[in-house]
């Protein structure tokens, strides 16, 4: 491994860190709405502003990498299932609007991500569950993608924005 | 690929999307005029409940395989979850199944409780 790599392999490390805190602080919030599948999503500012600021690659194993090591967190292992299939449906879709919006859509790019998020958390529910009826969360859980889509994509499109207007090399 | 610099078709699909949802449960989209529930743990139906037919309420206790407790509260046209071990406790918060489509969820349990065609 030559010295940019092993550069790169750190703050990616960091970053996946940094998804990880995330992740476990917003597991600590209790949720006011008591719908199940409803969440703010925060650990979604790392993935994006990964596959803005390094590429999808590197985006993927930073996301996988949190899914897995977050559910260690978790107390209920079954969540891995809901976990991984939600996010990578949102990363596929995120990796394709990524490449034909501007930078100035970030927040578009993030509310279509966490639509098709909790599109692939019902589809996972219905398997897991064994019913279809799963199906009528979808428009509890379309009003509350758009919400929290919006929410994490404008974070996230700020940090974008500052850490490039810094001038800090990532 | 081509840079969109103005996707306004998409903002627009996704206020559709919104609008549309709004909609749909603003006009009771997802009411119901049926009375039989099904209780479903990991797939399986364990009990079929016909809600009107209920005279004196009562209460049900669901284990599951893995330790999972639900405990179920029975009462005339009315269900819901009284009181389980599951960490997020969602499935208490989400009250009382009553006329409505949307079936309450025990994620961690596995449990369903939802409306069955006659």
């Amino acid at each position: 491994m030559n010295r940019l790599n092993l550069q790169k392999f750190c703050k990616l490390a960091l970053i996946t860190a940094l998804a990880l805190i995330i992740f476990t602080v917003e597991m600590q919030i209790p949720n006011p709405i008591p719908i199940p599948g409803v969440k703010l999503g925060l650990a979604n500012i790392i993935t994006l502003f990964c596959i803005f600021c390094y590429g999808p690659k590197d985006a993927l194993y930073v996301l996988l990498a949190r899914i897995i090591l977050g559910s260690m967190f978790s107390p209920n292992p079954i969540s891995l299932l809901y976990s991984l299939s939600g996010g990578l449906f949102c990363y596929c879709i995120t990796v394709f609007t990524s490449r034909v919006f501007s930078e100035k859509y970030i927040w578009l790019c993030s509310i279509i991500g966490a639509i098709f998020h909790n599109i692939g958390q019902i589809i996972i529910a219905i398997w897991l569950l064994g019913t279809w009826q799963i199906v009528y969360y979808l428009p509890y859980l379309m009003i509350s993608a758009v919400a929290s889509g919006l929410f994490t994509g404008a974070s996230s499109q700020y940090v974008i924005r500052r850490m490039k207007k810094s001038g800090v090399k990532w | 690929m081509q840079t969109i610099k103005k996707p306004w078709i998409w903002v627009a699909f996704v206020a559709l999307l919104l609008l549309g949802s709004l909609l749909f449960l603003i006009f009771g989209g997802l009411d119901t005029e049926q009375s039989k529930v099904c209780i479903l743990q990991n797939g399986q139906c364990l009990y079929e409940i016909d809600l009107t037919e209920v005279k004196e309420p009562y209460e049900i206790e669901l284990r599951s395989e893995d330790g999972g407790i639900n405990l179920i509260r029975v009462e005339p046209n009315r269900i819901c979850i009284s009181e389980a071990n599951c960490p997020d406790q969602i499935c208490v918060g989400e009250g009382w199944l009553e006329g409505n489509r949307t079936p309450i969820v025990c994620l961690p349990n596995q449990t369903v409780i939802m409306y069955i065609g006659d």
